[in-house]
């Protein structure tokens, strides 16, 4: 079952399209990184889920409903952190907390009282005393005790410093390791992501790029740096799937993205005889990376 | 429910030291009208403007503030504002709000009450006195309601109100040059329907305006129709001559049946009855017979039509009162001229005004009268006669009441 299921969303602001055609599903007990750059529209698709915004065209369903119909009975078992979010910043960390606790019927107190104690919040500060990424750590506090069957994260590392970032995903393996839910996080802080997802969507220009899991995605990404032999090879029309194709002297690099071992070695047997080939694993960053600058080089290429 | 009390108490709690500063205000507002009421002319000037400003900048300043505090926590303009992430329905959410700003409009009430008690008010005017305040601060919410549900900050709403200021200042210079009635000529009557008219148009708007914030959130077509709501109210002040199917109900005297007050004719006598409070500030007889008393008075604010914003306007002039100088020792009587300072204070629920009783015992005193009036004032007592049947009470030959300040 999918937590979450976009069919052709697209959301217009004026005349500019945040979103376009976007198609994507989270499976039920997942860990979903929603990946893009800065403006790629994570925070407008996240908005639309949670029926911050309408919608310009096309459906979205959340826990089995259409987004803009969430009702309390679905709000009770979302968790939402966004780093925009304004939390009422007068109240005190308790304040919050008792606040916040009557709309949950499934509100653990026994939960809260350990995140607390393991987010190491001052319970009596205000909220609005508090650093980004203790503020981080206050709204994610608020958002686990009742055990949401699904908890959406936008940017949560956002302004957090690299030992803040650590704890916060500590935090959150642990916690995920008590509760079965599905977490869809948005960031472009992938080094942080790659440590928790196992499925990972790529958004870029408001289109959906790819959604698969992490494991798939990282086997079909590999870094090829071939060093040629006596024969020249054949590289004006190379197969579709490989990017950043570059010849430097003797060498070719290149990223494969739908690397296979057997259809690799049958090219490389025909196009690079005599060669010596490296195969390298990527990072999740690194395939990032690649996939953007391919597309702005597409993007170029089609202006020109 | 009970939900909806939690989120009532959130916001009472997140506004109680504004809500505490109201209250203040509120009681040194009262404290400062009965202050300046016991003062002589030249001392009670600053009490006097103390508890104007108060009266009528602080306290409604502070009250259409409190509106704004209320809505700024819970924005309704497109956003993600933090009740949106939560399992709250906007209709939830609203009627929260609404239970607090109903208590708003208490306060006022509340903190008068005992205030009211010691004036001995009965239930026949704490009734009315409580529906005037309330009227009172309902009007302030119903000007800043619509205004804050659009703005998504208190600055923004700061900035709205500026606006709207400076719309009404525009409006009001282009009322004279537009072709139409004018003012001069608009009878009492028509005057309260426009009055009326005007009121239900903004109150729908607001209505409309606040469900679409908290159900829908667009904002645009929010401010649409506000900006309507502006045009209608305008073309009804400018173009609506009065229909006979709108019936405006005529002033009716709080007081129809006389009513006398009477108080011993000596500086510092007072007496409060049934809301009306007589104190003689001074009495000076001099020695070719006039005899002058300066009297400090209030009475409670509701002797007109409800509301008294509107029914003052239909109310003319149909309550009269005069004043009497009684021996209680011979039984001679005289009655006064009476010259009323134009100062009138309105100040929780009461209204405070000065009054100059000149009384001519060589005219009006039958009989010999003293050479010195001095002895002859340590038994008397002056008689305020007030209500539409005050003309009973009048001596014989003595000058018809006058009609009382509404």
């Amino acid at each position: 079952m999918n937590v979450i299921e976009t069919n052709d969303l697209s959301r217009r602001y004026g005349r500019a399209d945040a979103l376009h055609g976007l198609s994507l599903s989270v499976p039920a007990g997942s860990i979903f990184a929603f990946i893009g750059p800065n403006g790629a529209g994570k925070t407008t698709t996240i908005k639309v889920l949670m029926n911050l915004l309408e919608p310009s065209g096309g459906a979205a369903r959340v826990l089995g409903v259409d987004s803009r119909k969430l009702g309390p009975r679905e709000r009770e078992k979302i968790g939402y952190v966004s780093e925009n979010q304004k939390l009422p910043d007068w109240m005190t960390v308790r304040q919050l907390l008792d606040y916040c606790r009557p709309f949950y019927p499934t509100w653990d107190r026994g939960l809260e009282a350990k995140l607390l104690n393991q987010f190491e919040l001052p319970p009596d500060r205000k909220v609005r005393q508090l650093s980004r990424g203790m503020m981080m750590k206050a709204a994610l506090l608020i958002s686990l005790p009742y055990r949401p069957k699904l908890l959406v994260l936008d940017e949560p590392f956002s302004g957090l410093d690299p030992l803040v970032r650590d704890e916060f995903v500590r935090g959150m393996l642990e916690v995920s390791q008590q509760s079965e839910w599905t977490i869809f996080i948005s960031s472009h802080d992938i080094n942080e992501v790659e440590q928790l997802a196992d499925r990972v969507g790529l958004i870029d220009g408001g289109r959906m790029q790819f959604a698969e899991p992490i494991e798939g995605l990282m086997g079909r990404f590999r870094r090829v740096e071939v060093t040629l032999g006596n024969a020249e090879p054949d590289l004006l029309s190379p197969p579709e799937g490989w990017l950043e194709l570059e010849r430097l002297g003797n060498q070719v690099r290149f990223v494969d993205s739908h690397y296979s071992p057997d259809a690799f070695g049958s090219y490389r047997s025909e196009r690079f005889r005599d060669s010596e080939a490296i195969v390298s694993p990527m990072k999740l960053r690194e395939i990032f990376v690649t996939l953007a600058k391919s597309k702005r080089e597409r993007s170029a290429s089609g202006a020109l | 429910m009970n939900l909806t009390f939690h989120i009532a108490l959130k916001d009472v709690y997140r506004l109680r030291w504004a809500l505490l500063l109201w209250v203040v205000t509120i009681a040194s507002e009262l404290a400062l009208a009965s202050i300046q009421a016991t003062l002589d002319v030249e001392g009670h000037v600053p009490f006097y403007m103390s508890a104007w400003t108060l009266g009528n900048i602080f306290i409604p300043v502070i009250g259409y503030g409190l509106v704004m505090g209320l809505q700024d926590d819970d924005p309704v303009t497109e956003g993600d504002a933090f009740w949106m992430t939560r399992p709250i329905t906007g209709g939830r959410l609203l009627s929260a709000k609404a239970l607090v700003l109903a208590l708003l409009c208490l306060v006022p009430v509340l903190v008068c009450v005992p205030f009211w008690l010691s004036h001995d008010f009965g239930l026949a005017l704490l009734g009315p006195s409580s529906a005037e305040m309330l009227w009172r601060q309902g009007l302030i919410s119903l000007l800043a309601v619509p205004l804050a549900v659009v703005s998504s900050s208190g600055a923004k709403f700061v900035t709205n109100t500026l606006i709207g200021v400076v719309t009404l200042l525009g409006l009001a210079l282009l009322y004279p040059l537009l072709e139409g009635s004018s003012l001069p000529e608009i009878t009492a009557p028509v005057l309260v329907q426009k009055g009326w008219l005007i009121l239900a148009v903004w109150l729908i708007a607001s209505a409309a305006i606040a469900l679409n914030q908290y159900y829908r959130r667009r904002t645009k077509l929010s401010a649409t129709i506000l900006l309507a709501a502006v045009i209608a109210c305008f073309a009804i002040a400018k173009w609506w001559h009065g229909s006979g199917a709108l019936r405006t109900a005529t002033a009716t005297p709080h007081a129809s049946a006389p009513q006398l007050t009477e108080v011993a004719a000596r500086a510092g006598a007072t007496v409060v009855l049934k809301g009306r409070t007589l104190r003689i500030l001074s009495v000076i007889p001099d020695f070719s017979s006039m005899v002058m008393i300066e009297v400090s008075e209030s009475e409670p604010d509701t002797a007109s039509a409800f509301p008294r914003s509107l029914g003052q306007a239909a109310a003319g002039s149909s309550a009269q009162e005069h004043y009497l100088l009684v021996s209680q020792d011979d039984g001679r009587a005289m009655t006064a001229e009476v010259t009323r300072n134009p100062e009138v204070l309105h100040a929780g629920g009461l209204r405070y005004f000065r009054t100059t009783l000149v009384f001519n015992p060589s005219r009006d005193l039958p009989g010999e009268v003293p050479t010195n009036m001095a002895p002859w004032l340590e038994d008397a007592v002056l008689v305020k006669v007030e209500g539409r049947a005050a003309g009973l009470f009048r001596l014989k030959g003595a000058p018809p009441p006058q009609a009382s300040r509404t």
